[in-house]
């Protein structure tokens, strides 16, 4: 009997994988251009990537309401990487191979982002890499096929050093989850500042393993050093425990705080009216930007989900605003065509005009700079103002020398 | 030469000394019996010899070889057979290969990759399997066998390296009463055709008294009494702290 | 001076969340011998359950306590719902089955979570009457913590009065230092583990309601702390609530001092003080020896047999089709392949070891990711090319089975799967924190396979000859004296001594021999993708490659390869088709284990076994 039930179910099961077998997804009526997309969308990563993907789902909405590029619908071929690498690059093989798809778009952890974009090399396929920080996919690991969106770690990083330097502290200590962005946010925040301001001393660093911060022991390990500043990179659940501790052990009294993408609904938001008062972050300010661009995104988003965007959501819609504008300039869908066009790509966006670098790759969309404030018991940014990428990048010659190829 | 000459072994767990300064000797061919009541250090004194314990004090020379301390893969190099009171053998291989890969094991080759076992040691595996009766079941899996056939497995295996000292623990414990002379006239023709000596522990009276050329009686950790069967019967002393209760502990065992 | 004490207070709460989480686990495997993977998950649920209840019933102070008890009993309900639907099943089940199916479990609760809470963080307010800071020598030490000790402290003495008082207390202990005795007593053991494991799961979901106050619930929280509560319960010694004690303790202080002097250690520390533990004292600090005889919980496997007929027809069917099948299946269906052969050599390998030598390992990550690393290292530090490279990677993957081996082929039962599970973290946080070395988590790019190798098909050739001759390789030492040798230490290790095997040397050579074949099929892994990360490494790997082997069955040769083919379709395909693949993963291995715990080949043996 048991066996039998057993038996029933396996031929059950097989059913379901047999009937799901690729169909042929030829006979398309117009043929659409296919854009092959993976990201993170189970797991803990989730939260961030859900909103990145009704941004890129409102662009691709909105563009064939318009009738599409170059006479062809967008059509998007979603796949879940599960946070692996490795299955990143199966379904990339699956996307070009048996999908065929025409270019490559997505990723937000950097380690899929690079994954992704060493097999966009290898098999000569456009990348437009959406939400990775890594200042490596541009830079030391940068290739022709591989175009990154979202500001990098690096930029993002300089964008507060310039804040830091105007501020009097000059005892800084830092606290970063040990891993390579945290690594390379704290090297970069570093240089930047002390370029600036020669006289600044770093007296502390903690490096809690990533989620696992004992913020307890952390507080006050940093506290024991008595700096005039705090460098914060932790984000996340490590940042809500190190924010509660902190408050609660008196380590941000009189201090200054500066923190990288605490600024984002993604990591504001969770932490209600705990939200720390007076740090200087990079972020999203959606509520108070002030700019019709930006305002009709707002509006179409807000209609659309019923949620207010993240930040994740702007970067899901730009990536598909730019592969619309590419498309157009590039005229065909052929991929030395698109990665072409590609380089010296002007667009305009919610956030104003970005321009993808043919030195990097990188694209200028920038980031917002402010400090948080608690408005009605939640986190927002106030006094921000927009800092365009633009200016946070090292000169040319310096990332010459970065990336290779030059 | 004594084939096996305990010295002055003594051990103790935590606050207990289960074995106290035992001194003995097993002749080439001789066997001898281990007894006494529960909690005698029959047990320690038998793991100390075979190396599953190292004594506190004391030594162990088997053949002249000091053993003392040694890995029971160790004291095997010194030609030593063993079976155990709970029957050990390898369930998931048939009679055959349980032999065959003691022989291997005796040979030197247990570490070889290139050639299959299969074939290997084939023909004396049959002669040691056919000299304790089990040749209808050679190719049977080990964990189909009866108790009493596991129990001449094991004493198969124990012989693959011509063992000059069998140690048996406990060689009928579980058989049927039927089965016990049996197997010990097996183990006595091993002794005879091979000139190997035994020592065993036992708990059946009669297979002690039947089977054993020299008793040796531990009681709290000590040797009380050591001779011939016959003299061990007419010892007061083995009489007053071990025969009499003899008869509940065996109805415990 | 006022900096140690507060130090060393702060770590005492660090401590009492460790302790609450660690002591049910420890209580559960006492007396059921179960190594509940979930009992994170349980925490999890705590936690989620306890910021439902307060955002339901207001933050009061009076709410805040409430909210505790009821996810305690909540999660306890949950637990008896877990135990009683399929944990029972699987008592008598080897360890390795056990602790997959609540890895399962794990996967399950996961996506559950998900789906009723949603993704995002979410933070609790700090609790009423205890949100503020206390002055203790100049440093300021949240209320909250000195609440949880005084709960920890509370836990430990209810723990102890239950245990020596009442009569239920007396049998979990009974359970714990004798199996046996208890189903002597004439005792309901289906009631006592029932009872026990509803005990353990109440403490865990009380362990996750505690931490509200002060960190966000996440769908993090659950593997992030499964790992730590181990490594508490194996240094305390499993089945021991003060060894749970003592060893949260002793882990929280060294974490708390030890940051101040080596920020960067902490992920390494708390593995390496599980390593060195069980190397001294292999029953961790207040643990009994196991005595359990080797048999008991497996059903005996049948002897070896040389292919027959329809074994003859698999094997000889799927090398056709695998050459066929650039042809045949197109161009992805080849990249597929090449994973597939991949992970059937490293299924083939950690199978050898489970199968063919009763050695369970719950870390074979550590050398395929070795052998991957070795051959992405040799490209990027030495420019060395593919073929060089992967020679370089079952030396790797051999090297690492060499130096963790020598101290895993020392434990057995459950106490060796966490030693190999804490030296692969310690190599996967070695790989994601040694960024100048390995490149962290970004990872070595550019592992490209040489030229004439490039195209997929070529490579697919090249990929499926060596993993093939690799199993095959496998095989034919399961069939050598060497591998009859280590199926007998494996069926009786005290008969394998006694005829002159030194058991211990022995099965290093086979995990040697295991950590090599791992290493091939890494350094292939490594050029199939064309990068290398941590997370090949990770517990996730050694989880999927014991899947395989689950599910194609353990008992057969040809299990791993089954496998490791089914499994990589269903993962390849069920990700397309459904974004609940985690849900349906998790109860395909729960599955597995109750209904099929012979795997694939176990179901086609019994099928051709029955008469017609």
């Amino acid at each position: 009997m048991l066996r039998m039930s057993v038996r029933t179910y396996l031929i059950a099961v097989m059913a379901v994988l047999l009937s799901s077998l690729p169909q042929s997804t030829a006979g398309a009526q117009q043929d659409p251009i296919r854009i092959g997309e993976i990201n993170s969308y189970t797991g803990p990563l989730a939260a961030f990537t859900v909103p990145y993907r009704s941004g890129w789902e409102l662009a691709v909405e909105q563009i064939n309401a318009g009738g599409g590029v170059l006479g062809r619908s967008l059509e998007v071929i979603s796949r879940d990487d599960g946070g692996k690498p490795a299955d990143a690059v199966k379904f990339a093989e699956e996307l070009i191979r048996r999908e065929k798809v025409d270019l490559i778009a997505g990723t937000f952890l950097s380690n899929i982002g690079l994954a992704v974009a060493d097999f966009a090399e290898r098999n000569k396929v456009l990348f437009v890499a959406a939400e990775p920080l890594s200042d490596a996919i541009v830079w030391a690991k940068g290739n022709d096929y591989t175009f990154r969106l979202r500001p990098s770690t690096y930029m993002q990083a300089a964008m507060l050093a310039e804040e830091a330097a105007k501020l009097p502290a000059k005892r800084w200590a830092t606290v970063a989850p040990n891993y390579e962005y945290g690594q390379s946010a704290v090297k970069a925040f570093k240089d930047v500042l002390k370029g600036l301001r020669p006289d600044i001393e770093f007296v502390e660093e903690q490096w809690p393993a990533l989620f696992k911060l004992d913020a307890g022991v952390t507080v006050q390990a940093i506290a024991l050093a008595k700096p005039d500043a705090i460098f914060n990179v932790t984000f996340s659940i490590d940042l809500a425990k190190f924010v509660r501790e902190g408050q609660l052990r008196g380590l941000f009294a009189d201090r200054e705080v500066v923190s990288l993408l605490t600024g984002e609904p993604e990591y504001l938001d969770p932490l209600k009216d705990e939200a720390p008062e007076g740090w200087i972050v990079t972020g999203y300010p959606w509520q108070s930007i002030e700019d019709p661009a930006h305002n009709a995104f707002l509006e179409a988003y807000q209609k659309r989900f019923n949620d207010y965007p993240r930040a994740g959501s702007i970067v899901g819609y730009n990536t598909i605003l730019t592969i619309a504008a590419m498309l157009r300039k590039a005229g065909k869908v052929d991929t030395d065509a698109m990665v072409a066009a590609m380089k010296n790509l002007d667009l305009d966006t919610p956030f104003g005009p970005i321009t993808y670098r043919s030195l990097d790759h990188q694209s200028t969309m920038g980031a917002y700079v402010g400090r948080t404030a608690k408005v009605d018991g939640r986190g927002v940014m106030v006094d921000f103002r927009y800092a365009n990428g633009a200016n946070y990048l090292p000169d040319d010659a310096t990332v010459r020398k970065l990336r290779p190829g030059w | 030469m004594s084939v096996l000459s305990v010295q002055g072994v003594a051990k103790a767990f935590g606050g207990v000394q289960a074995v106290d300064g035992v001194s003995f000797d097993v002749g080439a061919g001789e066997r001898v019996a281990l007894i006494g009541p529960n909690g005698a250090g029959k047990t320690t004194l038998f793991n100390v010899i075979n190396g599953q314990l190292r004594p506190d004090r004391g030594s162990v020379r088997i053949s002249g070889a000091d053993t003392t301390g040694q890995a029971p893969h160790r004291v095997w190099r010194n030609s030593v057979g063993r079976t155990f009171q709970i029957t050990a053998t390898f369930v998931s291989m048939t009679v055959s290969e349980n032999v065959q890969v003691a022989l291997a094991s005796h040979a030197g080759s247990a570490r070889h990759l290139g050639r299959r076992l299969g074939q290997a040691f084939r023909s004396e595996a049959a002669e040691l399997i056919e000299l304790v009766g089990l040749t209808d079941q050679s190719e049977r899996p080990a964990a189909e066998l009866p108790y009493g056939d596991l129990k001449r497995l094991e004493l198969a295996a124990a012989m693959t390296n011509a063992p000059a000292l069998l140690l048996m623990d406990e060689p009928t414990a579980g058989m049927a009463a039927s089965e016990r002379g049996a197997m010990m006239d097996l183990v006595d023709s091993m002794v005879t055709t091979r000139g190997v000596a035994v020592l065993f522990t036992e708990h059946d009276m009669d297979v002690v008294f039947g089977h054993a050329d020299r008793v040796i009686v531990l009681d709290r950790g000590g040797v009380i009494a050591a001779g011939t069967p016959d003299d061990i019967r007419a010892d007061s002393r083995v009489q007053a702290v071990y025969l009499g209760t003899f008869d509940a502990e065996a109805g415990a065992a | 001076m006022s900096f140690i004490v507060a130090q060393a207070i702060t770590g005492l709460a660090s401590a009492a969340s460790l302790f609450l989480i660690a002591v049910g686990l420890s209580i559960v495997f006492g007396v059921t011998r179960v190594v509940n993977f979930a009992h994170g998950s349980l925490y999890m649920l705590g936690a989620y359950i306890a910021f439902t209840l307060v955002s339901v019933m207001g933050g009061s102070f009076a709410g805040y306590l409430a909210a505790f008890v009821l996810s305690a009993l909540a999660v306890g309900a949950i637990g008896a719902l877990m135990e009683t639907t399929f944990l029972r099943r699987i008592y008598r089940a080897p360890e390795l089955f056990q602790l997959l199916a609540t890895f399962g479990v794990v996967l399950i609760i996961q996506d559950l979570t998900r789906i009723v809470w949603g993704a995002d963080d979410l933070f609790a307010p700090r609790m009423p009457g205890l949100d503020g800071a206390i002055n203790v020598l100049g440093h300021q030490l949240p209320e909250y913590d000195l609440f949880l000790i005084a709960v920890a402290f509370l836990v430990l003495g209810g723990l102890w009065l239950l245990f020596r008082r009442t009569r239920f207390g007396v049998l979990v202990r009974a359970a714990t230092e004798d199996r046996e005795m208890v189903s002597a007593l004439g005792i309901d053991q289906r009631w006592l583990f029932t009872a026990a494991f509803v005990l353990g799961a109440a403490l865990a979901g009380l362990g996750g309601a505690l931490q509200i106050p002060r960190q966000a619930a996440s769908l993090s929280m659950d593997l992030s702390i499964i790992v730590d509560a181990f490594v508490v319960v194996v240094v305390g010694g499993m089945g021991s609530i003060m060894g749970a004690f003592v060893a949260a303790v002793l882990i929280s202080m060294l974490l708390a001092f030890g940051l101040v002097i080596f920020p960067e250690i902490t992920l390494v520390l708390i593995f390496l003080v599980m390593a060195v533990t069980l190397v001294l004292k292999p029953s961790g600090l207040f643990g009994r020896p196991e005595f359990t005889t080797e048999e008991d919980r497996r059903s005996p496997d049948l002897p070896l047999r040389a292919s027959d007929g329809l074994l003859r027809i698999f094997w000889w069917g799927l090398l056709l089709v695998a050459l066929a099948a650039p042809v045949l299946l197109g161009e992805f269906a080849v990249i597929v392949l090449t994973e597939i052969a991949i992970l059937a050599l490293f299924a083939a390998s950690l199978h050898f070891l489970l199968w063919g030598g009763g050695l369970i390992t719950f870390g074979h990550a550590a050398y395929f990711g070795l052998g991957a690393y070795g051959a992405g290292l040799a490209v990027f530090h030495l420019s060395l090319g593919m073929e060089p490279a992967l020679l370089l990677a079952p030396l790797a993957g051999a090297a690492g089975a060499v130096l963790f081996g020598w101290f895993c082929v020392r434990l057995s039962g459950i106490y060796m799967a966490m030693l190999t599970l804490a030296f692969a973290q310690i190599t996967w946080s070695a790989a994601f924190q040694w960024i100048g070395f390995t490149g962290g988590d970004n990872g070595i790019l550019g592992v490209w396979p040489s030229a004439w190798a490039s195209s997929p098909v070529a490579f697919y050739y090249l990929t499926l000859a060596v993993c093939a001759a690799g199993i095959w390789g496998l095989r034919h030492v399961v069939f050598s004296p060497f591998g009859y040798t280590l199926r007998a230490t494996r069926d009786s290790a005290v008969r394998s001594a006694a005829i002159g095997i030194d058991v211990t040397h022995h099965r290093w050579l086979a995990f040697t021999l295991a950590g090599a074949a791992a290493g091939i099929a890494g350094g292939f892994f490594a050029f199939a993708k064309g990068s290398v990360f941590p997370d090949v490494l990770f517990v996730s790997t050694s989880v999927d490659g014991l899947v395989m082997v689950l599910l194609g069955g353990v008992q057969s040769l040809a299990g791993p390869v089954l496998g490791a083919i089914v499994f990589t379709e269903i993962e390849t395909e069920l990700n397309r088709l459904t974004e609940l693949w985690q849900l349906l993963l998790g109860v395909l291995i729960v599955a597995l284990v109750v209904f099929l715990p012979n795997g694939l080949a176990g179901l086609v043996r019994a099928v051709r076994r029955r008469p017609a």
